[in-house]
């Protein structure tokens, strides 16, 4: 099939959602399809929201592909007479957030009929598509709250969850991602104060947060916590990331209330490991359940320590939640075969 | 969302009641409305209940920032000028929806020209009949008439717009007793009870009634004709001396309190709601009679046209006092008849100008209304760059922008006279055919 | 600095602007403090009524996050932006210099609107444009001559100049390029056979299509020229081209009025090889000065079939002329570090 992919993107940054993107055009070749792949410019500040909008809807794409399958918001205004929509958020600063610190409009009656006017917008690009998927159940429950749009949930996979191994595991409860206030990294490193058992926290990712990394030292520094923690901030390569994941306990992740259940939660499973989260990290719930196939625990530096040492002091059990967390890969459909399945059905 | 109501409030005005029956659907609905009084000569003694609320003068709610405060203002138009005048302060500003109770608007602009106001039409010449209705559309960012034959006169609102029946319902603990058919009239000791109430006036056709009536002995005989309402003194001479010529019987109240009206509707056999010409976007008073479940005399115009034909007693010409009789004659002969057509009415009436139902529609249209208004600075900016690239309003190249724009508000393209502008103008979602220049 | 390169882009087509675009994206990421990335916004330009939309969809795409914006075509040199370089490899030709020779999907009259439309955006987005270049003087006469805009010449740079080092002269003359009509090779093979006995013509590059190839192996078959001719009428990598090229006695290229310098032009002088062209080559004439750099002939067999005989015949004139024009090509500085600087000025 000739499948064109389109998703909004702003240059120079780069993360996860540009990954789904990428990911897909290279796993739609392989699997035989013609791919182009188009990121589009998009100004989401209140001032051109609409103008950006109506580009997108006078691009003409539909004489060119059997199908095109929007990615980020607002690719989905794009107009083709077979779309498929892979939602991943909303515009979050007109819906939710527009009243609070985050809002994309002041608090006006125009700011409120600008948030009307892309809610009702969003609203038709989604019912032009042939199919709407989402990729995690607290996205797709927002779509239906919001926008009254029913979906399909979608996760979204690894590129290449083979290259990571399980190895025998070592001390360490590793964490990688971003390093940034919004990821709590801290709260793990607080966690480190309190544990009784000689496990380790190692904390890799890039950060574009200075405040945040000075925060992280600091706190480590201050609590004397130089033998148990380990900061690894920067980009590190894959390779290196393999290994760490590979080798490690266990993963922890505990963003605030995030959409999805994240990358690193997957790269884990995929390396057989369990992940500790908390129960306000939103999307990682869909994926983790406690005692199975990792664990949850309240969002404070004590709980998250007994988690720690309730996965270091009880190995084996850790190392069965790590066999059960892969495969809740296969159980939750979280594959290629499923995804490109499903999208180009 | 917030919502800032202009509205006549004193007792005695329809408009204020219509106003009460909206309101309190709206708050259930979700809606926190705050509520200002149109009357030039506001007296909070005379104010209906309103449920309470707070009503503050116009004045008052026109601070700075007043139209960020509020998602969106509702302005009642109607002919009574000290009733309205109030409401074209907030002309002009966005989010701004006119309710356009009446058709017609000539005593409405006869009342600005005396208080000094500028006229509003864009030649500087003063207006009269529905032209003034809508020059005073086209400054409203949406527009509602109450019936469709008006419908065109505030399609020139370049925002949404929508006919919606006018909400009213009869106040809640009025006894709409059942009609009592009596067989016939004639002989019995019940007369046959023909009533007319509202502002009698030469409007409501009330000298061919009684012609009807007195022009044949069974209706003569049978029937007494009862006027409700407010008179002049030389109306109702001339009226009771042409009764008096005719010899038919005629009863002449005068002005009544609520109760009283209710009571004379229940005792009505028939409720005479002519008028030549229709002037009013719909008839609270038919409306009213329907809802009754009595049988009404309508002419076949303007509102009461666009009634079911099973519900109302339709006379072609309202002022031909032969179908008036044959329309009486019918209606006296056949008191089952009298009765079913009062129930169809009545259920008609509780569904369609149910205020629950008004409120559901007014709420589309002011989302509508808001959607629209997001989307004035990119429509103005549009305009401009195809202005700037020499395009002009009727070059085709134009559609695929418009078709963009149109599927995501609907959007109108205008050409001002002389000049290869494009001005387009959001939303007109409907053809907008040309007013006529006069109501005849 | 963030330089963001705008491109227009039709879904699934692939040419010279987009591999520029990639080659000038690797370019300036290699540039130290300088991160690059391409935008390509997708162009419709049939039914013609579709162009003045597309004017206005490009207006009003919103760029963020750039510093800086390179832009190489109408409609994507219309994109907003403060601080905006345009390098113009193409108007919109149908408006301009194709209309006036007939060959535009516009005509004068019934289209007015439409050429118009496009003059005055494309005038009002060069006005406001900080730096503007050209590919070629033919590019810049255009600009000067429909939209009186004054430019700078910047010729796209070979991407591999390291691979054309001169080597050994070899015994044939090399004719690089697309095989197609417009670039004339069946005039060389007629020269071939008018030439003389020590002649040899080396054709190597793609056909446009099966008639092209077609056509060539006929003449070598019906003249019987298999012993002079060798056609190679496929892709080549970079490095067989390079090695075809620097190991010849000289080049021949002879395209009709082609715009700008040409990459095979580019690539001949850079291995020092003289080059054979014709009056009505266009653009490489810039490089290519009669009997000081090559040989400039009229467009017909005989004419060529005497420069390659003169070549063949004083092997220290093909020497000769093949420094020289090596020693005018580095002379243009059109290199990528000077390409750059002056993009970047």
């Amino acid at each position: 099939m000739r499948v064109l992919l389109a998703s909004s993107f702003v240059p120079f940054v780069r993360g996860g959602g540009r990954f789904i993107v990428d990911w897909l055009e290279r796993k739609l070749v392989d699997y035989g399809h013609e791919v182009e792949k188009f990121y589009l410019p998009f100004n989401e500040h209140a001032a051109s929201l609409l103008d950006n909008l109506l580009s997108y809807r006078l691009m003409d794409l539909s004489n060119h592909a059997d199908r095109l399958i929007a990615i980020r918001p607002p690719a989905h205004s794009l107009i083709h007479p077979n779309k498929v929509v892979w939602f991943i958020h909303h515009i979050r600063g007109y819906y939710d957030l527009a009243d609070t610190e985050h809002a994309s409009v002041p608090s006006s009656a125009d700011g409120r009929a600008l948030c009307a006017a892309l809610k009702r917008h969003d609203t038709m690009g989604l019912r032009e598509a042939r199919a709407v998927f989402t990729n995690s159940e607290v996205v797709r429950e927002r779509l239906m709250k919001f926008n009254g749009i029913g979906s399909e949930v979608l996760y979204p996979p690894l590129l290449a969850p083979d290259r990571f191994r399980c190895e025998d595991a070592n001390d360490e409860i590793v964490s990688v991602c971003r390093v940034e206030g919004h990821k709590r990294q801290d709260l793990l490193v607080r966690a480190m104060e309190f544990v009784r058992t000689p496990v380790k926290l190692r904390i890799c990712g890039a950060s574009s947060n200075l405040a945040y990394e000075k925060q992280l030292k600091k706190l480590v520094e201050d609590k004397g916590l130089q033998d148990k923690v380990q900061l690894d901030l920067g980009w590190i390569s894959e390779d290196i990331k393999i290994e760490h994941v590979s080798r490690c306990l266990a993963s922890a992740y505990v963003p605030l209330d995030e959409d999805s259940y994240g990358y690193p939660t997957l790269e884990a499973a995929a390396a057989l490991k369990p992940t500790l989260t908390t129960y306000d990290a939103g999307g990682t719930l869909e994926f983790i359940r406690h005692g199975e196939n990792g664990l949850v625990t309240a969002p404070i530096p004590r709980a998250i320590a007994e988690g720690f040492d309730r996965l270091f002091g009880e190995r084996q059990k850790t190392a069965a939640m790590g066999r059960a967390a892969c495969e809740t890969i296969g159980r939750l459909n979280i594959t290629w075969d499923h995804v490109i399945d499903r999208l180009l059905a | 969302m917030k919502l800032l109501w202009l509205t006549p409030v004193h007792q005695g005005s329809a408009i204020a009641r219509y106003s009460e029956l909206v309101l309190p659907c709206l708050i259930e609905k979700g809606c926190e409305v705050v509520v200002a009084a149109t009357e030039t000569n506001f007296v909070p003694s005379r104010r209906r209940p309103f449920l309470d609320l707070e009503i503050l003068s116009v004045a008052d709610c026109l601070g700075d920032g007043f139209d960020q405060a509020f998602d969106a203002i509702v302005a009642n138009f109607g002919d009574h000028y000290p009733n309205h005048a109030l409401s074209l302060d907030v002309l002009r500003f966005s989010r701004l929806i006119g309710i356009f109770h009446d058709a017609d608007m000539t005593n409405f602009s006869n009342g600005m020209r005396a208080d000094g106001r500028e006229a509003l039409g864009t030649t500087g010449e003063w207006p009269d009949g529905r032209e003034v209705t809508a020059s005073i559309a086209r400054l409203c960012a949406g527009s509602v008439a109450h019936s469709s034959f008006y419908r065109p006169v505030i399609a020139r609102c370049d925002g949404p717009i929508d006919v919606i029946p006018l909400a009213w319902s009869l106040p809640s603990g009025v006894a709409e007793q059942r009609k009592l058919s009596l067989p016939g009239g004639g002989g019995g000791d019940k007369a046959f009870q023909v009533l007319t109430f509202g502002n009698i006036n030469w409007n409501k056709c009330a000298d061919r009634v009684i012609e009807a009536i007195g022009a044949g002995p069974e209706l003569r005989d049978a029937t007494e004709y009862k006027l409700v309402g407010s008179i002049e003194p030389e109306e109702r001479s001339r009226l009771c001396g042409l009764a008096d010529r005719l010899g038919v019987r005629l009863v002449v109240a005068g002005p009544v309190n609520e109760d009283e009206l209710h009571r004379a509707v229940v005792e009505a056999d028939v409720v005479s709601c002519l008028r030549e010409p229709v002037l009013e976007g719909a008839s609270a008073s038919a409306i009213e009679a329907m809802l009754h479940g009595c049988a009404v005399l309508v002419s076949d115009a303007g509102f009461y046209a666009e009634l079911p034909d099973e519900c109302v007693a339709k006379v072609l010409e309202a002022t031909d006092v032969v179908s008036i009789r044959v329309a009486l004659e019918k209606l006296f002969v056949d008191p089952g008849e009298r009765s079913n057509m009062g129930r169809r009415g009545r259920e008609y009436a509780e569904t369609v100008f149910s205020p629950d139902s008004y409120a559901d529609a007014l709420l589309r249209l002011i989302a509508d209304v808001r959607v629209t208004s997001a989307y004035d600075p990119l429509i103005k900016r549009i305009a401009s760059q195809l202005t700037d690239l020499g395009l002009s309003p009727d070059d085709s190249s134009i559609d695929f922008v418009l078709r963009a724009l149109e599927s995501m508000v609907p959007v109108a393209r205008r050409a001002s006279r002389g000049e290869k502008v494009i001005s387009l103008t959001a939303p007109c979602a409907r053809n907008a055919e040309p007013i006529a220049a006069h109501a005849t | 600095m963030k330089v963001l390169i705008v491109n227009n882009a039709v879904p699934f087509i692939w040419g010279g602007a987009e591999e520029l675009a990639v080659n000038l994206d690797q370019q300036l990421n290699a540039l130290k403090g300088v991160e690059s990335e391409i935008l390509r916004i997708p162009f419709a330009w049939e039914p013609k009524e579709r162009i003045a939309s597309e004017i206005i969809l490009n207006r009003n795409l919103g760029i963020v996050n750039a510093d800086r914006v390179i832009a190489l075509k109408f409609p994507a040199y219309l994109v907003q932006h403060d601080r905006k370089t345009i390098w113009l490899l193409h108007q919109f030709r149908q408006a301009y210099d194709l209309l006036d020779a007939g060959r535009s999907l516009l005509a004068r009259g019934q289209d007015d609107g439409i050429i118009d439309a496009v003059t005055r955006a494309d005038n009002a987005c060069f006005d406001a444009a900080q730096w503007v270049f050209a590919n070629s003087p033919v590019t810049r006469d255009r600009l000067q001559r429909y939209n009186g805009r004054k430019s700078e010449v910047l010729y796209p740079p070979l991407n591999d100049p390291d691979l054309f080092e001169p080597g050994p002269y070899g015994d044939y003359i090399f004719a690089g390029g697309r095989v197609g009509e417009s670039k004339r090779q069946h005039l060389l093979v007629e020269a071939a056979r008018l030439a003389g006995n020590d002649c040899r013509l080396v054709v190597a590059g793609p056909p446009g299509s099966q008639a092209d190839a077609d056509l060539l192996r006929e003449l070598v078959g019906k003249y019987g020229l298999q012993d002079r001719v060798t056609l190679q009428l496929r892709m080549h990598s970079r490095k067989e081209i390079a090695d075809l090229a620097r190991h010849a006695l000289a080049c021949a290229y002879i395209p009709f009025d082609e715009d700008s310098l040409g990459y095979v032009t580019m690539e001949a002088a850079a291995s020092g090889r003289a080059i054979v062209t014709t009056t009505d080559s266009g653009g490489l004439l810039e490089i290519v000065k009669d009997r000081k750099s090559g040989f400039v002939c009229s467009p017909d067999a005989a004419s060529l079939a005497t420069a390659f005989d003169r070549l063949f015949a004083d092997r220290a004139l093909a020497r000769q002329l093949g420094a020289a024009a090596r020693d005018l090509w580095t002379s243009k500085k059109i290199d990528w570090p000077t390409t750059l600087e002056r993009l970047l000025a």
